[in-house]
């Protein structure tokens, strides 16, 4: 009977104990990440998206609207259109994982430097920084982006040019640059640009544009050093 | 001395169905006594209660009401559980494992000390004349095997009791020579046999003594030597008390 | 102690004999190289996408090797009636219940380590860090839910008479573990007292399988990744558990076979 007794109150000392437990790191939880709780109530979306939630798998989910929009950023039927939903591929992925920080500077730099649509640029990367306003990484390419739509290019310049600087930029940021240098810069600077982003960059594509570009500039024929060139590549 | 004691035992099964409330009673007001170093043979029918009386007896069910003494204790004591043996109804064991690794298990669960377990192992494969097979996987094993491989686990530690749940059931008539040659080898042993079996034939030829259950209630416990003297065979004397109702 | 150690090895190495079991974890490690497969569509941010997938994989698989060994151990025992044999034997319920806790456990840990070397293989191969505390803390927590979810398992086969009950009762649980938080989060919002009460009580009384889910926070800035929150959750785990399985024991000793 005694027996009984102190094993039902161990019982409930340790559901007791395990429920507090519970309140107390599911407030943590929600204290670290409010914005983790975000779902966007407009997007067409959002059930999936709380589905996901609800399953804990927002950053899958976010990879794979991600490769949506790569999807259809790589679809040349669009290039019409001028990739007109663009700006929506990116919500769906930040919609759903707000902390994607690849997706907003990969986004807008899209938006701003390839297709000239800055304003929808700007929306996308200060959603960002609302999300994640310590990633000040953004801030450059806020920056660049208000340069650009006032079209003072030496400015952007600059901050495309730090932007490189930081590990995970993304590639087109490097082919940006490239196709900029190619025009107000000697050919032997841009060929040799080229060829340290050949060396450099993660991306295969890109790394295959480099090679593509620096042969391009070496069969015009006016590089004033082409070893020097080749030189880097061979590193 | 009594190895095991039953007194007034009678086990109710609840209803299984959370929607009925039938009770099926299995035993009912069950008397009896087994000595020491006897064969003791239960019969009965098909439903008779046999598996529920021996199952109250190791304790896998509670007795609705009565009282059960096993080796003059009490069968939830780990010390009287270490001295019994017990084969149930229709052994199944693992069809990947190998015999010796299955007996291995079980003198594990015993608490067989390490160095004698081979040994152990050895002796029950010999007793049960599996040792020629032993490295066959359960797979390849016929039910006969099986069967004998269940008493093997439940000789293990040289038990004083033996509880065997229809021993015979499933085995063609050579099945039946050898368990019945194992079973009296045992008894030569000076082990205590309590089995459940309604193959009269071998009962008579296995059996000191005899109880017939008959829809939960147990008759006259008599010796094989009475039952032939007073109706000819144990046959006529099961029909007898099953028949009338 | 021994007859514990026996029985979790038992349980361990069938669960490594049985073939459908083996079959999973194949599956699951395909599964995981699958991930080579597909972060091959998302450029430049392939290591997010293989640690996403990979993990997720993981505690899949994790969960359907604990689902299957829950139903091989309660087949043999209800339908085969292996568990009379051993109950007779000089075992206590409870050190039968221990080991088999363990021994499903180590299953698990198993497979989910043969899943994690896997992982860690593709990250290096995408050229991410195999390494990563972060990745290796979040698939520590996918197996410390997996460990909460065989004592709840081992509860359920406990109190349920038939295999398909439990295994429906656990894959129940096991989705609303991964909910409760935020339904409670909801409910909190919209302030109805009914709906709230019920919640709770689901909240308190089911395991909250969303604390243990850190692998969807790796790759963004979480405080969670702190020894303060891990040293809640692995309590939170063990008290659970314990009294779970105390439940468990419980119920076991009274029941008869
Ligand atoms: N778990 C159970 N629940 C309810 N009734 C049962 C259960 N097991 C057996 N019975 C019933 O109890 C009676 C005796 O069964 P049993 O002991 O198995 O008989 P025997 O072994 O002699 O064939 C039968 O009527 C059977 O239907
Ligand atoms: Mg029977």
């Amino acid at each position: 009977m005694i027996k009984k007794i102190i094993l039902v109150f161990i019982f409930a000392a340790a559901l007791l104990g395990s429920a507090c437990l519970n309140e107390k790191a599911g407030k943590m939880v929600f204290e670290n990440q409010p914005s983790w709780y975000f779902i966007n109530p407009d997007s067409y979306r959002k059930f999936l998206h709380l589905g996901a939630a609800g399953f804990g798998l927002r950053s899958l989910a976010g990879d794979i609207e991600y490769i949506n929009f790569l999807q259809y950023y790589g679809d040349r039927s669009q290039n019409v259109n001028r990739h007109k939903d663009l700006v929506n591929y990116v919500n769906d992925i930040t919609d759903v994982d707000p902390y994607f920080s690849f997706a907003y500077t990969f986004g807008s730099s899209i938006l701003a430097f390839n297709l000239d649509r800055t304003g929808e640029a700007l929306q996308i990367i200060r959603k960002g920084l609302e999300f994640n306003p310590k990633m000040w990484q953004l801030r450059l390419y806020l920056g660049a982006i208000l340069f650009k739509q006032d079209n003072k290019e030496g400015e952007y310049i600059k901050l495309l040019e730090d932007a490189l600087k930081f590990e995970d930029h993304p590639a087109i940021v490097e082919r940006i640059l490239g196709n900029i240098y190619e025009q107000i810069k000697t050919p032997q600077s841009a060929a040799e640009y080229w060829a340290e982003i050949y060396t450099k960059t993660k991306d295969k594509k890109t790394r295959q544009f480099a090679y593509d570009r620096v042969e391009a500039i070496i069969k015009e024929g006016k590089l004033t050093n082409p070893s020097a060139v080749i030189k880097i590549m061979e590193k | 001395m009594n190895v095991i004691e039953v007194k007034g035992l009678t086990k109710i099964y609840k209803a299984q169905d959370f929607w009925k409330n039938d009770r099926v009673t299995a035993v009912r007001d069950v008397t009896f006594s087994v000595q020491k170093g006897e064969v003791f043979g239960l019969l009965g029918l098909n439903g008779a209660g046999k598996t529920t009386l021996m199952k109250v007896l190791l304790g896998l069910l509670k007795p609705t009401n009565g009282s059960v003494l096993i080796l003059g204790g009490d069968i939830e004591d780990r010390a009287v559980r270490g001295r019994i043996g017990y084969l149930s109804e229709l052994p199944y064991f693992p069809k990947y494992l190998k015999a010796r690794e299955v007996l291995s298990y079980f003198a594990d669960i015993f608490g067989i000390d390490e160095k004698i377990k081979k040994h152990k192992i050895e002796e029950v494969l010999k007793i049960t004349g599996l040792d020629v097979r032993s490295d066959v996987r359960i797979k390849g094993f016929s039910k006969g095997m099986q069967g004998r491989l269940g008493l093997a686990q439940a000789l293990l530690n040289d038990p004083e009791l033996l509880l065997l749940d229809e021993p015979m059931s499933g085995l063609d008539p050579l099945g039946y020579k050898e368990t019945r040659e194992i079973i009296l080898g045992l008894k030569k042993a000076g082990k205590t046999i309590f089995f459940n079996s309604h193959i009269l034939s071998e009962v008579e030829k296995i059996c000191d003594k005899v109880g017939v259950l008959h829809k939960g209630t147990m008759s006259e416990i008599k010796t094989v030597a009475d039952i032939v003297k007073e109706h000819g065979d144990v046959e006529k004397y099961f029909v007898k008390i099953a028949g009338e109702n | 102690m021994r007859r514990v150690a026996a029985v979790a090895e038992y349980i361990f190495k069938q669960s490594f004999r049985n073939k459908i079991l083996n079959v999973l974890i194949m599956f699951a490690v395909f599964g995981i190289g699958f991930a080579l497969v597909i972060s091959e569509l998302a450029q430049e941010v392939e290591v997010k996408m293989v640690t996403d997938f990979g993990l997720f994989a993981i505690g899949l698989f994790g969960f359907l090797t604990l689902a299957l060994s829950i139903t091989v151990q309660m087949f043999e025992e209800t339908e085969l009636k292996t568990i009379s044999m051993i109950l007779v034997k000089p075992v206590t319920r409870l050190e039968y219940l221990i080991g088999k806790y363990i021994g499903i456990t180590l299953t698990i840990l198993m497979n989910v380590l043969l899943m994690l070397i896997t992982l860690m293989v593709i990250i290096q191969i995408r050229g991410g860090d195999p390494w990563s505390l972060k990745l290796i803390t979040a698939a520590g927590l996918i197996f410390i839910s997996l460990g909460v979810l065989t004592s709840t398992a081992l509860l359920l086969s406990v109190i349920s008479t038939s295999v398909p009950g439990a295994l429906i009762f656990l894959f129940f649980i096991y989705i609303l573990g991964h909910l409760t938080m935020h339904l409670k989060h909801l409910a909190e919002a919209i302030n109805n007292t009914a709906a709230n009460i019920v919640i709770n009580i689901f909240y308190y009384v089911l395991p909250n399988l969303e604390l243990f889910n850190l692998k969807d926070k790796i790759f963004s800035p979480s405080g969670l990744f702190s020894p303060r929150y891990l040293g809640f959750v692995i309590l939170y785990a063990s008290l659970y558990s314990f009294a779970t399985l105390l439940a468990a024991a419980y119920v076991f000793e009274k029941k008869e076979y």
